[in-house]
């Protein structure tokens, strides 16, 4: 009997049209793991993640399935369906030869799915629309097979319709994935290129790649290389995912699986090619790019002493995900701490939540930055991704800032308020298509610091929700940027500090300043906070001082009263940070995120 | 020795008080109540291999003067049984201005040489607000009569912060006060206990509290006023004629030990702080049982020593307390105090410890740096 054929795919679907309950159901419908042992959604592992309901570290499966007296083997690659992971994405979308493309009956396309489907299409992979949730009172299929045709330009007339919920049309997408997406070719005989699209962190094994195997074979045992990072292996240990890890002893090319060598080195990793140390492919494969983040934060911990947990903690973290980045960084009014750099936003707040809860560490973020480049009058280029970090005006010839592309899908009734959002952020408008008569792709450019604030929530609220976004870097332009000082009880606080257009400064500084007013709580004194742009102050505020706290009798010696009553003012102030004379909460830092319903 | 002794029962419940009170002082009732009390008493001062004089006796409620002046003889001399009294024993009964069980001059023959009366305000609708059963017209009437008895040391509590009470009046209730014959004044800001009346009533919006900064202005207008009257502050919340500071107080702030007898009873004694059965029935049923145990570590004594110390207007020895606790002061305290010393708020002269005037208001959040 012939060696089962392979199929490759994946799943592109927006966050919420019910990618994770398909690729459970598939995983049911092919007897890999039993009904027994499903916890919903088994490929999102992390608690997180199934909190969320969002896929953030792409995993992979691999399925056996008979289909007309054949076997084969289905290797599902899952993708995070964000923004912020479309590096990852591309790279698992070159590990396959097709992909699901998942359409909720009753919301229709979105931008991230349009985003997606065109990095899909770019990689030449066959293309299966799914309509799912039809099972829905408010499901339109026929609408959303139009939209499918009209706004992606594929041919939807063999969508499937499907409800992942109710097992509607499972063995039809099988099937499907047999029928209609190529075999890979089977180049066994050339020299091994394997291609990462992940890795994680195991505390035994060390680094774990998962990849495909694009050309030749790679056995247990075998000494591998990886090219970008040139450095040499021994494969301990090989196998695939059914979806838990199992043993086996050779991959041939176009199938899927992770290695174990020990690796321990700090890297990254996805997108990376893996040849035969001994018989070494020529050329790695094409498209590896190192991650480079986009948005920066300051983070320190409240209490100093952790400032060394925070350091391991983010150590462990960048095992798992080497997208992150971090350097030690000195805030007068901080401490000790780190700057950070991620993908995105999400991404920047999945890792605190994961700081905070997996390594129980109280930390102060401070409000996200962007990388600026600064020129100065000597002529040579800045990279600041710290507002406290930005030289004197006087030394300053100008300023430049990211600008990203966005695009937003939404129904045409938010249109106004949309633009007038874009506006407020200095967005330039640059299109507006109608997708059908009610929905609407509006495109803008903006600046990345207008975006990192808290544009996607606004875009959310506005919308109800209903408008989708999605953004890509579209390079720099110069920019009259200011910075924007908050002085607290008379002393600069260097991690409030924050950049900002020149003709916003002052509205910012007013917020900020309100803002600040109802954060602080009173201390033992008045706390003026001023909002200053060098020596120019442009708001001001007081905190008033506190008069009070209880002068309550101590009756018969009851003195554990007492003593409770001031531990727990001893744990409300643990939460906040001493700076200078002043006591600030955490949230202090964030608060420029809290401004813009004011702006 | 210092001694407290609880005696819980009361004529009704005040709204703002979350002590444990009983009502119905029947005969039988304060018998039986009697009986568990001084079968405590023998039980732990009978195991005592050492019972030095005894320095101070507080009897404190409730209202301790619902029993009447032979009960209390009783007691006393049941305590006089073990312990012989120093020549200046202090001893306090509490009493409320609507009277007591028996006459002020049968108290003052027992042995009682102080009282602390339960005055709080001298405002007509303030004390019905705090559901007082007494009227100001009783408390003039009463001090009257318990100073004719030759009660020479008297106490009263006055009360601020009380619901609708304004600056003017109670400014009018401390010029009335300093009328009465009294050498000291203990004054406390009204706290809103969890679960009590008056914590039900602010919470539904039918009373309200004066605000934060109108209450600390009158703490600190009684505190100038009262010295100009002749009523020092050596405590946080307490004022006396010089001579006149109660000993029994201090004894406290000082970290000292003092046994604590009776139902919800809380003493401290070989560097244990214990606390009794909190209900009567409990109580009465095993009189020797303590319900909480909590030996003290150094470190607490240390922070209980500074806390508490830190109440009294003369502050803590520094000296005394490196003897006391073996710290280092400097070392271990004076990093985490440094801007409280820095803005004024505490001072460090003459090797004494003292919170300056303008941080008692705030003083939790000054006394809480020095806990671990």
């Amino acid at each position: 009997m012939s060696s089962p054929e392979i199929r490759n795919f994946c799943i592109i679907a927006h966050i919420d049209h019910g990618k994770s309950t398909l690729a459970d159901r598939l995983l049911e419908a092919t007897k890999t793991i039993s009904q027994r042992e499903m916890k919903d959604q088994v490929l999102d592992n992390m608690d997180l993640e199934r909190e969320r309901g969002i896929t953030i570290k792409l995993q992979a499966a691999r399925m056996d399935y008979e289909y007309k007296g054949k076997k084969y083997i289905l290797n599902l690659i899952d993708t995070p369906g964000h923004v912020d992971f479309s590096y990852e994405v591309s790279r698992s979308l070159a590990a396959c030869e097709g992909a699901l493309l998942i359409v909720d009956a009753a919301q229709g396309v979105e931008a991230q799915t349009l985003a997606n489907v065109y990095l899909a299409i770019n990689h030449n992979l066959e293309i299966i629309p799914v309509i799912n949730k039809i099972d829905l009172p408010s499901a339109d299929p026929d609408k959303v097979a139009h939209e499918i045709e009209e706004v992606i330009g594929l041919d939807a007339s063999e969508a499937i319709l499907c409800s992942a919920k109710e097992g509607i049309g499972i063995q039809e997408i099988l099937a499907a994935v047999v029928e209609r997406i190529p075999p890979p070719t089977l180049d066994v005989n050339k020299p091994l290129k394997a291609m990462i699209f992940d890795s994680y962190f195991d505390a035994y094994q060390g680094i774990i790649p998962y990849f495909r195997v694009m050309e030749g074979q790679i056995r247990k045992g075998d000494k591998v290389r990886f090219m970008a990072n040139n450095k040499t292996y021994d494969v301990t240990e090989l196998g695939v995912m059914k979806p838990y890890k199992t043993s086996i002893d050779v991959l041939s090319a176009g199938e899927v699986g992770y290695l174990a060598a020990s690796i321990k080195d700090m890297g990254y990793y996805v997108g990376d090619t893996i040849t035969n140390a001994a018989k070494p492919a020529d050329e790695p494969l094409p498209g590896y790019q190192k991650a480079i983040p986009m948005v920066f934060c300051g983070l320190y911990p409240v209490n100093n002493e952790d400032y060394e947990d925070l350091k391991e903690s983010l150590e462990k973290l960048q095992l798992n995900d080497s997208s992150i980045t971090f350097e030690p960084e000195t805030s007068e009014a901080l401490g000790f701490g780190f700057r950070c750099g991620f993908l995105g936003l999400l991404h920047m707040e999945i890792i605190q939540e994961r700081l905070e809860r997996e390594y129980n560490l109280d930390l102060i973020v401070t409000a996200p930055s962007v990388v600026y480049h600064v020129f100065k009058k000597s002529g040579e280029m800045l990279e600041i991704s710290n507002p406290a970090d930005l030289p004197d005006a006087a030394d300053r010839e100008y300023i430049e800032e990211p600008i990203v592309k966005v695009s937003i899908i939404t129904p045409n009734d938010f249109v106004g308020t949309l633009m007038d959002l874009a506006q407020s952020r200095r967005g330039t408008f640059l299109a507006m298509d109608y997708l059908d008569t009610t929905r609407v792709n509006l495109q803008y450019e903006l600046p990345l610091n207008e975006m990192v604030t808290d544009f996607y929530d606004q875009l959310k609220s506005r919308t109800k929700g209903y408008a989708s976004m999605d953004y890509q870097y579209s390079g720099y332009r110069r920019s009259k940027l200011v910075k924007l000082d908050i002085l607290l009880a008379g002393d600069p606080v260097d991690a409030l500090s924050v950049i900002v257009h020149e003709e916003k400064a002052y509205y910012v500084g007013r917020t900020l300043t309100e803002k600040l007013k109802e954060i602080i709580p009173r201390q033992m004194f008045e706390v003026p906070i001023q909002a200053a742009i060098g020596s120019k102050v442009l708001a001001r505020t007081n905190v008033k001082a506190m008069r009070k706290n209880v002068l309550e009798k101590c009756y018969g010696g009851d003195i554990s009263r007492k003593r409770k009553l001031l531990e727990k003012q001893k744990a409300g102030k643990k939460r906040m940070k001493a700076v200078g004379k002043v006591d600030v909460p955490q949230e202090a830092f964030m608060a420029v995120l809290k401004l813009s319903s004011e702006i | 020795m210092f001694i407290y002794i609880h005696l819980p029962f009361c004529l009704s419940h005040c709204i703002y008080c979350d002590f444990y009170v009983e009502l119905k002082a029947t005969e039988d009732r304060r018998q039986a109540y009697l009986n568990a009390l001084k079968q405590e008493i023998a039980h732990y001062l009978g195991q005592a291999t050492h019972c030095s004089p005894i320095r101070t006796i507080y009897l404190g409620g409730g209202t301790p003067a619902l029993f009447p002046a032979e009960e209390i003889a009783s007691l006393l001399s049941l305590l006089q049984s073990f312990a012989p009294f120093a020549p200046d024993a202090e001893i306090t009964l509490e009493a409320n201005p609507e009277g007591m069980a028996s006459l002020p001059s049968d108290y003052r023959q027992t042995g009682v040489n102080r009282l602390s009366i339960g005055v709080q305000s001298l405002q007509p609708n303030e004390l019905k607000r705090l559901s007082r059963v007494h009227s100001r017209d009783q408390v003039f009437r009463f001090l009257d009569q318990v100073r004719t008895a030759g009660f020479q040391n008297i106490s009263i509590d006055l009360m601020y912060g009380i619901p609708e009470q304004t600056m003017e009046t109670w400014q009018d209730t401390l010029s009335q006060a300093v009328q009465l014959p009294i050498e000291h004044i203990s004054m406390y800001g009204l706290k809103v206990e969890e679960d009590t009346a008056l914590d039900t009533l602010i919470r539904q919006g039918r009373m309200a509290l004066p605000m934060d900064e109108d209450t600390v202005d009158m703490y600190e207008f009684a505190v100038n006023y009262l010295a100009q009257q002749g009523f020092q502050l050596y405590e946080i919340s307490n004022l006396s004629k010089p001579g006149f500071e109660s000993r029994h107080n201090l004894n406290y702030w000082d970290n000292n030990e003092f046994w604590g007898f009776g139902v919800s009873a809380h003493g401290y004694i070989n560097q244990v702080r214990y606390e009794n059965a909190r209900n009567l029935q409990h109580y009465q049923t095993n009189p020797i049982l303590r319900v909480e145990n909590h030996f003290c570590t150094p470190q607490e004594q240390l922070e209980n020593a500074l806390i508490f110390g830190l109440r009294k207007r003369a502050g803590v020895s520094i000296v005394e307390l490196e003897r006391r606790y073996s710290v280092d002061f400097e070392k271990q305290y004076l990093p985490r105090i440094q801007r409280y010393l820095d803005t004024g708020y505490l001072h460090l002269e003459d090797g004494f410890l003292k919170l300056d005037p303008k941080a008692i208001p705030v003083s939790n959040d000054i006394l809480s740096a020095f806990m671990d």
